[in-house]
């Protein structure tokens, strides 16, 4: 499978359509469990990416934002989504590399983008 | 009868792939546990009996993996449970010393079907220490190439008797034991002569070369012993005068407590007792 290009996300360049995500042949009965768990994680990483927006840029809550991040990797990498596993891998590095004001909105296109793609596989 | 496997992980999502990967594979399993960290994973083995295989993460809340395998190396009835660790870490020096630690072996996530299934075989192909016959059989081999190496240069110097070595062994437990040889001194001394110049060993004294030799030997053959000791006794064998028949052997290995293994005409006879629980 061809992953797509995420770098992106880095400098707030194009990312591919969300509704182009590859769904795994296997997946089976796992894709109803995968929206719900990553659709979970992602209002997490939306609180912690406003927090982080309205001024809260402690460790503790830097720290919080990277285990989510690597969360979604982790979860979308283990039954087969590779796109979305790319995207966040891209995400983690943007993470470490952007300047702190530009760090939320990173976060929270990442979320919108996400979204987007889980609401696709939804339908 | 079919598998128990307890899957830790604190993605419910994660453990449900794990699940749907072992059912790809042809491994009969009849129960399947799940915990979402390594506090539940140890309820769960308290209140379970005979559970196959531990597949646990290692980054986990409140409890993660490698907390939870070393107390259950604590714990008898939980320490010989297998445990392969599952995580997107790759093979840092964390991963490393559990590994020498005990646990069995490590899958990378994510992973496929035939990576779980190489690993499965991994597992389960490894002797285990509490399979007698397969112990038995390992120790066995590797007196009979210590009695090898040490008839060879000296078939034609000594009269069988003398060319006797004894052993017993003795487990206290899952990964240790002890070797104990015995043997003539003129077979020690022998010995000594005959394997004086390998450098590993290189010592002219007959009860330090013995030892020796057992250790290296049982050590290349036996590597799940984290320690054996070898101890020479001098022992009085009988004389090809005073013992010329199997039975008068039989005689002598009972009253050294010793089972006859091997006896092979004017070769040596390497004798081994079981002792204690294995």
């Amino acid at each position: 499978m061809q992953i797509k290009d995420f770098t992106g996300i880095k400098n707030n360049g194009p990312l591919p359509e969300p509704q182009l995500v590859q769904i795994p042949d296997d997946i089976g009965d796992l894709l109803p469990d995968y929206i719900e768990s990553i659709g979970s994680i992602l209002e997490q990483l939306e609180e912690a990416a406003l927090a982080h927006e309205s001024g809260n840029r402690t460790e503790e809550n830097s720290a919080y934002i990277r285990r989510v991040l690597h969360k979604i990797k982790g979860e979308s990498s283990m039954v087969g989504f590779e796109d979305i596993a790319e995207l966040y891998h891209q995400a983690e590095f943007a993470f470490e590399e952007l300047e702190q004001n530009e760090k939320s909105d990173m976060l929270l296109r990442l979320k919108d983008w996400t979204n987007a793609a889980l609401q696709h596989m939804s339908n | 009868m079919g598998l128990k496997i307890l899957i830790v992980d604190d993605s419910t999502l994660t453990r449900k792939k794990i699940i749907q990967i072992i059912h790809m594979v042809d491994l009969e399993v009849d129960d399947f546990f799940e915990a979402g960290n390594g506090k539940e994973a140890l309820n769960t083995l308290n209140q379970t009996e005979n559970v196959d295989l531990v597949l646990a993460d290692l980054n986990m809340p409140e409890m993660g993996g490698a907390e939870m395998i070393q107390k259950m190396k604590s714990v008898n009835a939980m320490k010989s449970i297998p445990v392969v660790v599952v995580s997107t870490e790759s093979r840092t020096e964390r991963i490393k010393e559990l590994l020498s630690e005990g646990v069995k072996d490590y899958l990378h996530k994510p992973f496929t079907p035939e990576e779980f299934r190489d690993i499965i075989q991994t597992v389960w192909s490894e002797p285990q220490i509490e399979n007698t016959n397969i112990l038995e059989e390992c120790i066995t081999q590797a007196l009979e190439t210590m009695a090898f190496m040490t008839i060879m240069p000296m078939e034609n110097d000594l009269p069988t008797p003398q060319k006797t070595i004894l052993a017993s062994m003795n487990f206290m437990g899952a990964r240790s034991g002890s070797v104990h040889i015995m043997a003539s001194l003129d077979c020690a001394a022998t010995l000594a002569e005959n394997i004086g110049n390998l450098p590993e060993i290189g010592d002219d004294d007959p009860a330090d070369a013995l030892k020796e030799l057992t250790n290296v030997t049982t050590g290349l053959i036996l590597p799940m012993l984290a320690t054996t000791t070898a101890d020479v006794f001098a022992i009085t064998v009988p004389t090809a005068e005073t013992c010329d028949d199997s039975s008068q052997w039989n005689e002598f290995a009972a009253d050294k407590k010793c089972t006859i293994l091997n006896v092979e005409g004017d070769l040596i006879a390497t004798k081994l007792i079981i002792d204690g629980k294995i």
